[in-house]
């Protein structure tokens, strides 16, 4: 069982990834936005992040750059979901060291299986 | 998932809410107001419906939805720019987004009108294909890992090889080697062989020194799962499967072909595969989607989603309870006793607690009248094309907060008077020129608090009211007499004549119909009074003056026949005595109350409540205000006083009676009905002329 840090602005998705989490066994710590998810990653220290791109005030890219500089994210995995396609992203996403990136729609039992793979 | 429902619900009300936010950005840019955190703001609004349905997998809104948010962000990007009619067509967009939501929400597998046409126009906006971008965003191109699983025959089990060879980013992207075995034995792992040099545990160093790990697997499951077991580490290591016995794993391995190049320096984290298992080729590249949405922050931590049923139950206990109190408030009101005082004391602290909870209830469901008045450019807009007018909107006060259950009522009357502004009180642009006025209209909504009420105001600088074209029309429906003399305003005052409308050809823009007397009734209804002033040549100005909620509202007790009713407060301008001096009976049996000088007609509660007539005593008289013919007076027997109640539903109750327009239970228990003034003023005989015209 691993504690998640689930990062979404859209509450819908929020919802269902924890949905998702919890049947699959798991803790999960909810954020919106990447502010929050800094926040919420030294407060709990998860052992596992999965997080949306696009979001308001701090965007997941920049969550994950900065996340990696803290202690509790320098080895954490890290999962980019995201409906974004574009190389120039996923270059980034390379580049600011994320563990994976995801496409929309998600796949509960792929989620899951990464998250027992990876944490 | 069973709580798919839950989610399919809770990412209906989001989009719609979604939605809305796009249509106010889009109308700021429409009208040049906007920036852009605007653009950005509504860019991520279409991107936020989109993800939601790539999560439901809704194909066609995801499909209209992508290319319109390719469109918006050529334009944040400034590849485009943003002019009147791209504006034009982004707000067709929203209105194509919303009817796609709400069909998808529905299940309704209905064309939208002009939907494609506009997703052509959208296509060639942004430069794409039309036979690509008609197809789902995230529909064409997702090898999900399980769609290779589905695929791929179960082979015997069968040994299979794979070299990884981290990069020097391997650890820095949250991967671990111990992890990834620990995890790999789950899928077979049987045994572990490292290549390479590894040097002094002082010195060792995995960036600068790499070792390939070979990964040896017995499995019975296909070698899709392993494949897709290895995909995550792809972008940060080179893996490689080795299995000769299997062609067809060869084939399916063609895409990390390159890995093979097996020594590749491990600083060059040259990208061979995607890390992605469901890649797409879409154009949206953003890495800054986080701006644009100052507010949307402070709505996200601040706020919280409540079912408006369970604040209206809220609001009802409450109201219960306010009934409650006002019983105890009478039991101990004229308590003397000393060692009750301190009983009358905390009632009386209880009731300015109780009147404090109110309050906060009624808060809870207090919204900014935003939400009516954001549809309204729209309207404008729409007429604007239509008509062929040129007009411009103007709001004021859209945060002023009104209760939810007004809100909801009042965009009809408001679209109706913005209508009929339009049709009716703007000349056209041209004849505007002639008169020296502003070549484009003018139209102004606004609202504001005003002690307990809300004002709301729609005025235009348009002609104002045509009264001989009124008057003649009145007098053609023989709704005055040829020689009566009416005053300005009281002519103003025919156009809410049930049924009259001034446009000599129903237009399709506002006579359908539906007149003024209607706007107006619904007011009423809302509790709201109406007036109307209007200049010639200068323009027409629309007053609606509301209570901020329905729940509760301020009455006057009166009692009739040992029955106690209720009447508005807000209609009710004074009371009087009836005496032999300033009561009148015309021939006709048409009783009159004069009022400095003036004469009222005078209707007897008790007649038009069929009761039995007073048998002695003198009774009161009530000036009530019946917003649609003037001022009359009531006789009551009693006038017992003012107090707040608390709004019953008849209907819901018991059943609709005319006359009636809900009931309130009073604080000794006794059920008071509420009057519904115009609706008894109907029932009641009817005589003579209109009674404001009696002068």
């Amino acid at each position: 069982m691993s504690l998640v840090l689930a990062v979404d602005d859209t509450r819908a998705l929020r919802s269902m990834l924890a949905d998702c989490l919890k049947k699959g066994g798991h803790q999960v710590v909810l954020a919106a936005d990447g502010v929050e998810a800094l926040d919420k990653l030294r407060q709990h220290k998860p052992d596992m992040v999965i997080t949306d791109l696009n979001m308001p005030r701090m965007n997941g890219l920049d969550f994950i750059e900065a996340a990696r500089r803290e202690p509790e994210g320098r080895a954490l995995p890290m999962l980019l979901l995201t409906t974004e396609t574009a190389q120039s992203l996923k270059d980034r996403a390379r580049a600011v060291k994320a563990t994976g990136w995801l496409n929309k729609p998600f796949d509960p039992g792929q989620i899951l299986s990464l998250v027992d793979q990876l944490s | 998932m069973d709580d798919d429902e839950d989610f399919r619900s809770l990412f209906f009300s989001e989009a719609r809410e979604l939605l809305e936010q796009l249509q106010e950005h889009l109308n700021l840019l429409a009208e040049d107001a906007g920036d852009d955190e605007t653009v950005h703001a509504a860019f991520r609004a279409v991107h936020s419906v989109k993800g939601g349905a790539a999560a439901f997998g809704f194909d066609v809104l995801i499909g209209f939805a992508h290319i319109f948010e390719t469109v918006m962000d050529r334009i944040r990007s400034g590849t485009m720019q943003l002019d009147g009619s791209l504006a034009q067509t982004l707000l067709r967009s929203g209105d194509v987004m919303q009817i796609l939501v709400e069909n998808t929400e529905s299940g309704s597998e209905d064309s939208v009108p002009g939907m494609a046409r506009l997703q052509a126009e959208l296509e060639a906006l942004a430069g794409v294909e039309p036979s690509a971008a008609a197809e789902p965003a995230a529909g064409d191109d997702s090898p999900s890992a399980d769609s290779d699983l589905d695929e791929d025959a179960v082979p015997e089990a069968s040994e299979i090889i794979v070299r990884i060879t981290p990069d020097e980013s391997f650890a820095e992207a949250g991967h671990d080697m111990v992890r990834l075995i620990r995890s790999a034995r789950e899928k077979g792992l049987s045994e572990v062989h490292v290549e390479g040099q590894v040097p002094p545990v002082t010195t060792f160093d995995p960036r600068q020194n790499p070792l390939t790990w070979e990964l040896v697997f017995h499995t019975e499951g296909p070698v899709a799962a392993l494949r897709s077991f290895f995909t995550i580490y792809e972008h940060a290591a080179q893996v490689e499967f080795l299995d000769s016995s299997d062609d067809y794993l060869e084939e399916d391995l063609d895409a990390s072909d390159d890995s093979q190049a097996q020594d590749a320096p491990a600083g060059d984290a040259e990208p061979d595969t995607d890390p992605a298992r469901g890649s797409l080729a879409a154009p949206n590249a953003d890495a800054s989607g986080e701006s644009g949405s100052a507010q949307k922050r402070g709505e996200a931590a601040k706020s919280l989603r409540v079912e408006i049923s369970r604040i209206d139950r809220l609001v009802n206990l409450v109201g219960e309870m306010l009934i409650t109190q006002a019983a105890l408030g009478q039991q101990t009101a004229d308590i003397e006793n000393r060692e009750m005082a301190d009983v009358a004391l905390a009632v009386d602290t209880m009731s300015r607690q109780l009147r404090e909870l109110q309050e906060s209830v009624m808060a809870i469901r207090a919204q900014p009248v935003k939400s009516v008045f954001r549809r309204m450019p729209r309207v404008v807009r729409d007429l604007s094309e239509k008509l062929g007018k040129e007009a411009r909107l103007e709001l004021h006060g859209e945060h002023t907060e009104v209760d939810a259950t007004v809100i909801e009522e009042l965009t009809e009357p408001l679209t109706h008077m913005i209508r009929n502004a339009m049709d009716h009180g703007l000349e056209s642009n041209d004849e505007r020129d002639t008169l020296d006025k502003p070549r484009v209209g003018r139209i102004r909504l606004a609202a504001e608090h005003k002690g307990e009420r809300v004002i709301i105001t729609v005025e235009d600088d348009g002609r104002g009211v045509n009264r001989e074209r009124v008057f003649a029309k009145a007098l053609e429906r023989g709704l005055v007499q040829p020689d009566d003399r009416l005053s300005p305003p009281e002519i103003d005052m025919l156009i809410f004549h049930p049924g009259f409308s001034t446009a000599q050809e129903v237009s399709s823009v506002s006579g359908r119909g539906v007149g003024m007397d209607v706007v107006k009734r619904k007011i009423q209804s809302l509790g709201g009074r109406f007036a109307m002033t209007s200049e010639p040549g200068k323009g027409t100005k629309f007053v609606i003056t509301l209570p901020l909620t329905l729940a509760v509202m301020d009455g006057m007790t009166v009692s009739v026949a040992d029955q106690k009713y209720i009447l508005p407060l807000s209609t009710v301008v004074e009371a009087l005595h009836v005496t032999r001096d300033n009561g009148r009976r015309l021939p006709d049996g048409t009783h009159l109350l004069e009022r400095r000088g003036e004469y009222l007609k005078l209707l007897s509660l008790r007649h038009a409540l069929d009761l039995p007539p007073r048998e002695q005593g003198t009774e009161m008289a009530i000036v009530v205000d019946t917003e649609t013919s003037g001022l009359i007076a009531l006789t009551v027997d009693e006038l017992i006083g003012q107090r707040q109640i608390v709004l019953k539903s008849l209907e819901a109750n018991f059943k609709k009676i005319n006359g009636i327009s809900g009931a309130t239970i009073l604080g000794d228990g006794q059920v008071a009905l509420i009057l519904d003034i115009p609706a008894l003023m109907n029932i009641s005989p009817k005589t003579g002329a209109p009674a404001e015209v009696l002068h």
